[in-house]
């Protein structure tokens, strides 16, 4: 039975997942975040919190709530509830820690560099609360305060919206000129301007720089709402050679000696 | 708060500003005009507007030139038909005959043209800081001109790298609202349309300004002597020290590698460039004919080739072409050349610098 069955609503479901999950790190969800991350009604979320707390089944710490003893009665059984994935890295997330603090992000078309890397983003409030072990993850404690991700109620996990992700992975990650292809190519089908504006200072010049010379080298125009020439950084070219292959056709590299 | 209308009409004013800026004033295309050709008077209304709407193109051509010039300094140096007939023979009471290309030569060693590109990359960072025009194409993003790219259409040989530069015109290329919707596939909505025409006609006092490419190469893997020669650049660009591949080697590569080429039974498809090189050879007058016959045996030696063969070649290409010049001198690019000089007279002045060098009889 789907967890949201059972508790008849959706933000039921989100209020008891997430604080099920907060159990185990002793951290406060508040109503709020869960609306926002879980995607439903603000008062009713608000509405559910009243009720359990007058049942005693939560209580108030600081801005935010934790399950009472008698509530906790419940953890086991609500996580027992939340379908596995298989993949034991996105199990423990799943698991473990309220959606509302951590996200994921798979970059979406990537086929060139083989194995593709998930992205992790944790709430900074739980360095050292928790150990990730996964080789093929780009990890980052960070706050995620005006970051853009959800809850995904298809994989009952948060993950980042696309530009997000891009522009974590670029701004995190040092291997970041992998995911350039990725985005030069389906530029149409993001916001650039969006991945620009959500990285790191080091990822916009990152990007800037990629942006840059992806239009000399193959023409093309992508409109912008920056000015990108103005931020490439001249360290970062030697880094974008390799996607070179990737973006224009092996005939014309080896013909015209590019 | 500011409103998003506010910023829009900011970055109006600014864009306004920097095309102001940019974009040649019709003056100093009138005055080039006159400076070149002997007395433009003498021209007729339409030939005077050709003269005036190629010289657009000219300007960006300098205008490449000199931004090359300024950021890549001894890395670069220049030569064939533009510098030699907007920079020389121009500056000699001659006649140039119009070309809109640049071309450039690497002076430092570069495998492959991945190398160059990255230089490209941070030349455009440089001209970011210098110019900012940028063409609003909806309510939050701009297209950048004035952008120096890879020309994928054009490159085919593996020691030139092909370039090109958007560049707002006026008389040349596509309107801006076509351009933006066949580079970026986007429909500029009327209102923008309609601003952006207010700005144009204010500025370059045409209303549907248009977008073209200026193309520029840079060929690399060839070794050929330049020098810095000091210019009056036209169009009030000022003085500047150029590298320029030395003026008398570039007579004696376009004898030997052009007019002086066995061309065979394709000497009808070759006819244009012999033509273009004969009219260059005019500024053979004004060279060191030591000088020009010095290079013209390094390059003998260079192709391993024959002097007795060369002049023969010389001999039938321009025999060949002479029947076609009359013809081909209606071309608006010999729009100054033909008022002054005569099919017969142009023939007559490089033969006789040919036989000079012992390469015509």
């Amino acid at each position: 039975m789907l967890i949201e069955e059972f508790f008849g609503a959706k933000y039921k479901a989100a209020v008891m997942m997430a604080l099920a999950k907060s159990r185990y790190i002793g951290l406060p969800v508040t109503p709020r975040s869960i609306s926002r991350i879980y995607r439903v009604n603000l008062s009713f979320v608000y509405r559910f919190f009243r009720l359990l707390e007058d049942s005693k089944m939560i209580l108030r710490v600081g801005k935010g709530y934790v399950m009472s003893d008698k509530g906790s009665e419940l953890v086991n059984m609500i996580i027992d509830m939340i379908p596995r994935s298989g993949d034991d890295k996105i199990d423990f997330l799943k698991r473990s820690l309220p959606d509302t603090m951590y996200y994921i992000f798979t970059p979406m078309f990537q086929r060139w560099f083989g194995l593709r890397k998930t992205l992790v983003v944790i709430d900074k409030r739980l360095r050292g609360k928790i150990n990730i072990r996964c080789d093929l993850c780009v990890t980052i404690y960070t706050t995620l305060r005006g970051r853009k991700y959800r809850f995904d109620w298809d994989n009952y996990v948060s993950k980042a919206d696309p530009e997000q992700g891009y522009a974590d992975l670029i701004s995190y990650d040092e291997s970041w000129e992998e995911y350039i292809p990725d985005i030069l190519l389906n530029y149409d089908l993001m916001d650039l301007d969006e991945i620009i504006e959500r990285s790191s200072a080091e990822g916009r010049r990152r990007i800037a720089t990629a942006l840059t010379y992806y239009k000399t080298l193959v023409g093309n125009k992508i409109p912008t709402k920056l000015f990108v020439p103005r931020i490439v950084d001249k360290k970062y070219i030697r880094n974008l050679t390799v996607m070179i292959p990737y973006l224009l056709d092996n005939r014309i590299i080896e013909a015209r000696n590019i | 708060m500011r409103k998003k209308s506010d910023d829009k009409k900011s970055f109006l004013t600014e864009f306004k500003k920097e095309i102001m800026r940019i974009v040649p004033d019709i003056k100093i295309l009138e005055k080039e005009a006159e400076r070149i050709s002997d007395n433009i008077q003498v021209l007729s209304d339409d030939e005077r507007q050709t003269l005036i709407q190629s010289l657009e193109r000219v300007y960006y051509i300098i205008f490449i030139l000199k931004e090359l010039t300024e950021f890549f300094k001894e890395k670069i140096s220049f030569g064939g038909g533009s510098v030699l007939n907007y920079l020389f023979i121009s500056s000699k009471d001659e006649a140039p005959r119009f070309t809109y290309d640049l071309d450039a030569n690497w002076n430092l060693n570069v495998s492959n043209k991945r190398e160059l590109l990255e230089e490209i990359v941070v030349f455009n960072a440089a001209l970011s800081e210098r110019y900012k025009v940028r063409l609003p194409v909806d309510e939050r993003r701009y297209l950048d001109l004035y952008q120096a790219e890879y020309d994928i259409e054009k490159d085919y040989f593996p020691d030139i790298l092909s370039l090109r530069m958007p560049v707002l015109m006026r008389w040349s290329g596509l309107e801006f609202y076509r351009y933006v919707r066949s580079v970026a596939n986007i429909n500029m909505s009327f209102n923008l349309i309609r601003r952006l025409r207010k700005i144009f006609e204010e500025v370059l006092k045409i209303r549907d300004a248009k977008i073209d490419y200026i193309r520029f190469e840079i060929s690399f893997k060839k070794d050929m002597p330049y020098k810095s020669y000091e210019i009056e650049l036209p169009f009030e660009f000022g003085r500047e020290k150029i590298n320029i591949t030395v003026i008398e080697y570039q007579m004696a590569s376009k004898i030997i590698e052009k007019l002086g080429k066995d061309y065979g039974d394709k000497i009808d498809l070759a006819a244009h460039d012999i033509i273009k090189t004969i009219l260059d050879l005019r500024y053979l007058r004004y060279c060191d004919l030591n000088e020009v016959a010095r290079h013209i045996d390094v390059l003998l030696e260079k192709y391993n080739v024959k002097k007795d063969e060369i002049m023969k070649n010389i001999v039938r290409n321009i025999r060949y072409v002479e029947k076609y010049l009359d013809e081909y001198m209606k071309k608006q690019y010999y729009i100054l050349i033909r008022r002054k000089y005569s099919s017969r007279e142009i023939i007559s002045i490089v033969g006789s610098m040919l036989k000079t060098l012992g390469l015509f009889s």
